[in-house]
Parts: structure tokens; C-alpha cells; sequence
């Protein structure tokens, strides 16, 4: 119930932050390009950078609550390393026998990366999302499709008000002692399919009124224009040109090969080559910059606070 | 030429007997309020949809309906979009954007609005409604009374002729309501902006409007100003009488008496009295001051209510509650106390976020304090194990009834809570067998005709109907309840007091949060206010009420000063009238 209510530091989404500045475009251009990186690299090294990148931009999106997705992070990556040698049995180190089929420190390491990747990909959507709010990307893909960006805006907006509807019902149903009865699978699959139905209906009721009140306000009258501005200032056009030169240089070494590892039959670490290093640098400059720049400026700020 | 004309306008469903518009025939002139009243599922909403055509539902119709003299069939969507504004009765589902500035931008972005004139429309509409502060918030986060004054700011935003409003307030607590409709007010006298406003809570907006029309079973059986049609509504024994402002349903009560309807015409005293009959608080002193002059009036003080029991009948008890909802969050409940004892009909009023909801949720096990003691029915609230508590000792009716609806139709829905408790739990043993039961609970609360029709076709009154029915099926010893007349009009009100009045005689305890200060003054044997986290203050209503003045209804406020301790109309007016009667 609690989450409703807006918490005493004002808007109740967004923290101040470099990247929620730029134009919605370069802002989307970086999420692209990180993703985009991050899958594509291999080798500890560069996974290490991929993730802390993203661990370090989503603290400084949501700050302390962050830490809750990060650590969940943790488990999901062990479950995701110890399944992978059950699949992949390829390696020459065999640590143990498994039904026949050898269990490789190999195919291990090769799970962790693709872990460490899984894991990185999932965080930088999870800034994604608060950084392309619904309405930049409506405001970025508005011109294109209109109609589109409309409905993404409205089934965003739709997932929040139908988690809380969900959880008033239930505690509604719970005061009249409908509460799920015990752990078992049949009461819970009961209580969630009542939970369903009732949210179902909600939603017909409520998809009814939204479109009556999307058609007298001359929805689908004529062409449509966009509302919102987001303009630059040299500050943001310096991050953004930054942005720009660090991304290419990444891109370019990932490209050519610097940031490819070898595990099988066996783990091969490759030598810091200069252009290793040179992708490692500007891919953690990348990455990084962004969660750099608040960090650079809550301290800035605290500097500015300590002098009033 | 009238902004808006309605001729001769009649509307049936298909496949309905009767129509639901009988030959509504109504002006609007530019710049006038024109407040259009009548008890739920009188046909208001059917005829403010005929006043859009994107919006006007399907059926058999005749009549004419005219923007500035053109038929609207002429006007095209552009313009009609434009030109009319619409604000529906919910808060949530009318809103399509995600954030505030967006929402108001939205109509603008419709019609191909430029951007600098777009930006231009939205700055100046929040700054005008003062919704500045939550411009950049995501639509989610606001409260209904928030999210109201935005859904009126997305319609101001287009800059309309004309300003539908289909009962915006009554999803609303009083407080947010009259701050709504003070708004609307607001903009009809200092924007000019022409307001039709439907409404079947009228204490505010009755008295705002230039003219009223009330409409009856799709027929307007009063038009002419407030006063003139308090006088028609009258004559004509109207049952929405009772929704009137309080002064002016004393004012008739006491000058027109019971037999006044055939000669209130004729009465001096509404057509040459000294004052004329009162809309509001104020004007309704006046008027009583003057009465109190030259009538006798009986000055008598009502005995206040007995004292309360003795502690052995307290049925629910909470002690030094703490609640918060985050961990850096504020409390919510800051050393709550509160007993209930056996048979009581205690209101928990205060403002709005005071904790109200919170408390009647902590009090039944829904919210977990973390500091306090709370015993239901000689037990505390940990040794009720599973659900148990709910099966024949207390239950929670939420404030929007429709959260308790899963099924597909009434009946379902009545069957559903009979699923009763497992072997061993409950507070008391099931009465009655099961279908017994359960045609008992629809036959008192008036559920004959709806068993196959499903819940939420059902109109406001009937749905909290069958919330009450499912929740009596459990039996309750306490009931508590969020709210129960929000959205209802005083004749659905009158239909709750009897059937809670029917339930304490067989010994049911009710706990209600409310702000019906009018409801809880005639109904409730002790009231209490919740204010920042606590029980300030605890009595019988006759006292609480009239040493209050923020918190009193419009009867007690009216009267003080002239009459000791009045706090309903019908008190005031049977000692204006000098006899006995209680």
C-alpha cells in the first residue's frame, strides 16, 4: 500500500541523473550501445567492467534500493554457472561424473560468463527503464508510429495501477477471511486465478471509461503532434560527444577482436595486448561515465550543502 | 441563441420498457452553472453523453441537440473535441498518460496543437489549478482528489465552450469533493467557463449553481434557480428532497411543515418573508435567528446518551498502536487507542490521510503495527491462528465494494463465502443451514431481483449491497467498514442506516470510518477523531458534534447559538416547530 504515496524527496521515480538530462535519443543510443557491448564481450576482464558498469548506473538511478536487485543478482548467477557444465560437457578438466556425462571446470567458467553477461544485460534494462521513461519514448517514437508509442505509453502505465489493484483485492478478500488458505499449490493456483478474474473485469471496466475519455478528447480526429522538449546544453553536448568518442573506440576494439577469450578445451587468458587495453579503457570509460557523472556531482553537492 | 439547447430529447435502450430520457428539454446559456441533480439511475449520465457525439450511447432516439444553434450531428469531432469538454466520474481510469504534464497535453497533441502553443496551454493550466507541484509525477502516484483537478485540467487545457461534468466528485472524499468543486466554481466565474455539472451529492453544489435542473425516472420534474427548485421539488413530493443542502430541507421542514407541499405556493413566508430561504450555513443562521425572533421556539437541550458500558462488554480493544508503512517512511499510527464496546456504532472520523483506513485494517489483522496490543473478542489478535478471526467474529468492507467481486454473478458471489471455515476454526458455530443462510442475507439486503445479474452491472447502492451480503455470510460479530456512503445518495444512505440499525439490534458492533459527519450525527452511538495517529478526541455525538465546529454537520453548525445542542435536521426542526417529538 505504502508505495503509492510519493516519498518526501518529491518526485517519486526520478533521482537527478546525467543520462535522464540528454536528449532521449542519445540516452537510447547508450543503452543500445551497452547492451549491445556487453553481450558482445568475453573474457573476465571485460564482463567484470560490463557489470560492474551496470551495477554502478543502477545504484546511482535508484540508490539505496538498488541493492535489493543486485544482490538477487547473485543467486541468479551461481544457479546459472552450476547449470551450464549439465549442458555443455565440452573441456578437458573434468571435475566429476554426472550420470555418465563429465561435469568440466570449462564449462563452468564459460557459465559464469555467461552469467556475469545475463546478469549485466538485465541490470542495464532495469536503468533503461528508469531513465527512457514511458513518455520519452512515446516522445521519440511518437512521430514514427504514433498509434504505437500511445499504446506502449498506456501499458506502462497500465502494469503499476494493475499490481496495485491486485494487492488492494487481496487485502480486500483477505478482511473477509479469503486470504490464500495455507502454502499448497491448489489454494494458491485457486486464489491466483480468483485474482485474475477479478483484475480481468477491473480492466474491461476500466479500458471502457479510458477510451471515452481518450475520444472526447479528439483522439484519432486528425494527425497528432508531440508534446515534450528536452533541450541540450553544452554540458550534455560535451557527455553526449563523449559518449560518442568512448562508444566508437569500444566498439571499434571489441570489433577487432580485443576482447575475445578462449575456454575450451581450456581456459586461455589472453595477454593485456595494446589493443586489449585500449578496448578495456574506453569500454569501461564507456560504460561507466554515466554513473561517473553523478557520482561527481552528489559530491559536488555535498560540497555546496557543507558551505550553507 | 442559447451555447447549448436540448429539444424535446427522448432516449430508450434497446430492448428497454421505458425510455431513460423522456422529453428533456433544457438551455444553457455562455457562462452559466448549471447544476443537473438527481438520485442515482435517473438518467443524468445517459444525457450528458448525448452532449458528445463520440460518447453518446446507442438506442432509440429523438429530440434535437444544438451547439450555438447548429445540430451537434453538424459539428465535427475536431470541433466538438475542441469545444466541449468531459470529465468523467473516476479519477484513475479516465487517464491515459503517465505523467501529469503529458495527461494535460494529451487533447492538445490530438488536435495537431503546435509545440509552443502546447507548452504555452499546459504551463498556464497547472499554474491556474496550482497542480505546479506535481507536474513532472507519474499520474500513479496522485491522490483521487489530484487526480481529479487534473482530469479537469486536461479538459481546461483545450480551452472549451462548454464544461461537462458527469458527478467528478463523487469517487471523492468530502474534503477533496468540495475542493473539486470550488475549482469548477472557480472557473465558471473568473474563466466564464459554462458548467454542467451532474450531481446526486448536492450539499456543495446545489447552492454554487445559477440554475438546476432535477431529473426524475429520464424526466426534469424541477428547472429555475436553487430556490425555485427546492420550492418544485417540494410540491411535488420528490424524494430527492432529501438530498437537499440541510438549511433548506430545515427551512422547508419548519416554514412548509409536512402539509405545506399543496400550499407552499401561497405560504407568505416564501414568497414575502424577510429573508429568503437558505442555501448555505450562513445564510441558514441567519434565517433561523430571525425565526427563533418572532416563533416560539422550543430552547430545550436533547439528554446526552448514556454513559458507556462497563469494560467486561468491550469487543475490540487496541493499545498504544505504531504503525508505518517504510522502514524510513513516517508513522502512520502513533499510539492509537481505541475499545470498542458491545452494540456500538462508533465512527472514526478525520482528515484525510489521518490513518482511518490503517487503523480499521490494523484492528482486524491486515496491517501489522509494530508496536500496541490488539485484542478482538477477548483475545489477542495472534491467538486468532489462519482465518479464523473472519468466520463469525469480525470482517473488513473495503471502501470500494467492488474489491470484493470474483465471481460472475450475485448468487456466486453469496455462494462463494459459504466455502465456510475448516473443523475447528471460526469464532462461533454456523446458525443456520447453508442456503438458508444465504437467502436470508440477499433478502435483507435487498438482493431478490440481482441474483443472476453480475456485480459490477449493478449501480453504486446495489453493489455495496452485495458487498454487505457477502460479508454478513461470515456471520460477524464486528463489522467494520471504510466508507460506506461514499458514492451513495441520501435515499441509498437511508437504506444503509436501516439495514445497519437492523444488524446492531441483533447485536452486531460496527466500527465505520467516516466523513459523513451528517450520517455518523444521526446514526452513530460514539464518535471518534483520528488526527496524527491518535485518538484526539472520544465521545457520544450529541457532545462531540456541538462542541465542534469543524467537524460538526450542517444541521448543528447551523443552529448553534439559537438552539443548545441540535445536530440533526429533524431535531432543529421539530423544535422550531415547538413540539415534543425526539
Amino acid at each position: 500500500m505504502g508505495q503509492a504515496k510519493p516519498s518526501a524527496s518529491g518526485i517519486p521515480a526520478g533521482r537527478p541523473c546525467a543520462l535522464g538530462r540528454l536528449h532521449p535519443a542519445v540516452a537510447l543510443g547508450f543503452f543500445a550501445a551497452a547492451i549491445a557491448m556487453t553481450i558482445l564481450v568475453q573474457g573476465p576482464l571485460f564482463s567484470a567492467v560490463a557489470l560492474g558498469a551496470a551495477a554502478a548506473l543502477y545504484r546511482s538511478l535508484r540508490g539505496r534500493g538498488a541493492w535489493r536487485l543486485i544482490a538477487a543478482m547473485a543467486p541468479l548467477m551461481a544457479l546459472l554457472t552450476l547449470v551450464n557444465p549439465l549442458f555443455n560437457t565440452a573441456g578437458d578438466t573434468v571435475l566429476l561424473t554426472w550420470l555418465g556425462h563429465p561435469y568440466t571446470l570449462e564449462a563452468l567458467a564459460a557459465g559464469l560468463q555467461t552469467a556475469a553477461m545475463f546478469a549485466a544485460v538485465l541490470l542495464w534494462f532495469a536503468s533503461f527503464n528508469r531513465v527512457l521513461t514511458a513518455d520519452k519514448l512515446t516522445y521519440l517514437f511518437g512521430g514514427a508510429a504514433p498509434a504505437l508509442s500511445l499504446v506502449l505509453t498506456m501499458t506502462l502505465r497500465l502494469v503499476p495501477t494493475y499490481q496495485r489493484k491486485a494487492a488492494q483485492i487481496a487485502t480486500a478478500r483477505a478482511g473477509v477471511g479469503k486470504a490464500p488458505r495455507g502454502n499448497g499449490l491448489r489454494a494458491g493456483l485457486r486464489h491466483g486465478t480468483q485474482l485474475l478474474s477479478a483484475l480481468g473485469t477491473w480492466a474491461t471496466e476500466g479500458a471502457v471509461t479510458t477510451a471515452d475519455s481518450m475520444a472526447s478528447r479528439g483522439y484519432g480526429c486528425g494527425p497528432r503532434t508531440r508534446y515534450g522538449r528536452y533541450p541540450m546544453g553544452r554540458g550534455e553536448g560535451a557527455v553526449a560527444v563523449a559518449l560518442v568518442v568512448l562508444g566508437t573506440a569500444a566498439l571499434a576494439a571489441i570489433l577487432a577482436g580485443g576482447a575475445s577469450a578462449q575456454f575450451f578445451p581450456q581456459v586461455a587468458l589472453a595477454p593485456l595486448t595494446p589493443l586489449r587495453a585500449l578496448g578495456l579503457v574506453a569500454l569501461a570509460g564507456f560504460l561507466g561515465l554515466p554513473a561517473l557523472l553523478d557520482a561527481w556531482e552528489e559530491v559536488a553537492w555535498r560540497c555546496s550543502t557543507s558551505r550553507i | 441563441m442559447a451555447l447549448l439547447d436540448i429539444e424535446d430529447l427522448t432516449f430508450v435502450y434497446p430492448g428497454a420498457a421505458r425510455p431513460a430520457l423522456d422529453r428533456v428539454s433544457l438551455h444553457v446559456e455562455a457562462g452559466s452553472f448549471l447544476c443537473l441533480c438527481g438520485l442515482s439511475g435517473s438518467g443524468k449520465t445517459t444525457l450528458l453523453r448525448h452532449l458528445k457525439g463520440t460518447l453518446a450511447p446507442h438506442g432509440q432516439r429523438s429530440g434535437r441537440v444544438l451547439l450555438e444553434g447548429r445540430p451537434l450531428e453538424e459539428v465535427s469531432a475536431v470541433e466538438q473535441a475542441r469545444r466541449i469538454g468531459f470529465v468523467m466520474q473516476d479519477p484513475t481510469d479516465q487517464i491515459v498518460a503517465d505523467r501529469m504534464d503529458h495527461e494535460l497535453a494529451f487533447g492538445l497533441e490530438n488536435l495537431g496543437c503546435d509545440p509552443r502553443t502546447m507548452a504555452q496551454r499546459v504551463a498556464e493550466t497547472a499554474a491556474w489549478l496550482g497542480l505546479e507541484p506535481w507536474l513532472h509525477w507519474p499520474t500513479n502516484a496522485l491522490s483521487g482528489g489530484q487526480k481529479q483537478r487534473m482530469n479537469l485540467a486536461a479538459a481546461l487545457a483545450l480551452q472549451p465552450a462548454l464544461l461537462v461534468l458527469d458527478e467528478p466528485a463523487s469517487a471523492l472524499d468530502p474534503l477533496a469533493a468540495a475542493d473539486f468543486l470550488t475549482t469548477v466554481r472557480k472557473a465558471n466565474r473568473e474563466l466564464g467557463m459554462t458548467v454542467l455539472l451532474a450531481e446526486h451529492r448536492l450539499e456543495e453544489a446545489y447552492a454554487e449553481a445559477d440554475q438546476v435542473v432535477a431529473l426524475e425516472a429520464g424526466r426534469i420534474v424541477a428547472a429555475g434557480t436553487p430556490r425555485e427548485a427546492a420550492r418544485s421539488l417540494r410540491r411535488a413530493g420528490s424524494g430527492l428532497v432529501r438530498s437537499l443542502p440541510a438549511p433548506l430541507r430545515i427551512y422547508q421542514g419548519v416554514e412548509q411543515g409536512d402539509a405545506g407541499c399543496a400550499s407552499a405556493g401561497d405560504d407568505p413566508a416564501v414568497t414575502a418573508g424577510p429573508l429568503l430561504p437558505p442555501l448555505t450555513v450562513g445564510e441558514g443562521r441567519r434565517w433561523l435567528c430571525s425565526y427563533a425572533q418572532s416563533h416560539a421556539v422550543a430552547r430545550r437541550a436533547f439528554p446526552d446518551e448514556p454513559p458507556a458500558p462497563s469494560p467486561e462488554a468491550i469487543v475490540l480493544r487496541a493499545q498504544d498502536l505504531w504503525l508505518r508503512y517504510e522502514r524510513d517512511g513516517t508513522d502512520v499510527l502513533r499510539g492509537a487507542s481505541l475499545a470498542v464496546p458491545h452494540g456500538a456504532v462508533l465512527a472514526l472520523m478525520g482528515g484525510n490521510g489521518a490513518g482511518k483506513s490503517t487503523l480499521l485494517r490494523a484492528l482486524c489483522g491486515l496491517e501489522r503495527p509494530y508496536r500496541g496490543r490488539i485484542e478482538a473478542l477477548g483475545r489477542p489478535l495472534r491467538a486468532w491462528k489462519g482465518q479464523s478471526l473472519f468466520h463469525g467474529g469480525v470482517a473488513l468492507l473495503p471502501q470500494d465494494p467492488r474489491e470484493l467481486f470474483v465471481e460472475d454473478t450475485v448468487a456466486a458471489e453469496l455462494e462463494e463465502m459459504l466455502a465456510g471455515p475448516r473443523d475447528g476454526e471460526g469464532a462461533s458455530a454456523t446458525p443456520f443451514p447453508p442456503t438458508e443462510r444465504l437467502a436470508e442475507a440477499a433478502a435483507l439486503c435487498g438482493l431478490d431481483g440481482l441474483l443472476d445479474r453480475h456485480p459490477f452491472d449493478l449501480s453504486c447502492g446495489e453493489q455495496q449491497r452485495v458487498a454487505l451480503a457477502k460479508v454478513l455470510l461470515l456471520d460477524p460479530q464486528v463489522l467494520l467498514l471504510d466508507e460506506p456512503t461514499r458514492g451513495l445518495d441520501a435515499l441509498r444512505k437511508d437504506e444503509l442506516a436501516a439495514l445497519l440499525g437492523h444488524l446492531v439490534a441483533r447485536g452486531v458492533t460496527v466500527v465505520m470510518a467516516s466523513h459523513d459527519t451528517e450520517f455518523c450525527a444521526q446514526h452513530a452511538t460514539q464518535v471518534a477523531l483520528l488526527f496524527d495517529g491518535a485518538i484526539a478526541a472520544i465521545g457520544a455525538p450529541r457532545r462531540f458534534f456541538s462542541e465542534s465546529l469543524f467537524y460538526a454537520p450542517a444541521a448543528s453548525r447551523m443552529s448553534r447559538g439559537t438552539l443548545p445542542n441540535a445536530i440533526t435536521p429533524q431535531e432543529v426542526v421539530a423544535l422550531c416547530r415547538g413540539s415534543d417529538a425526539e
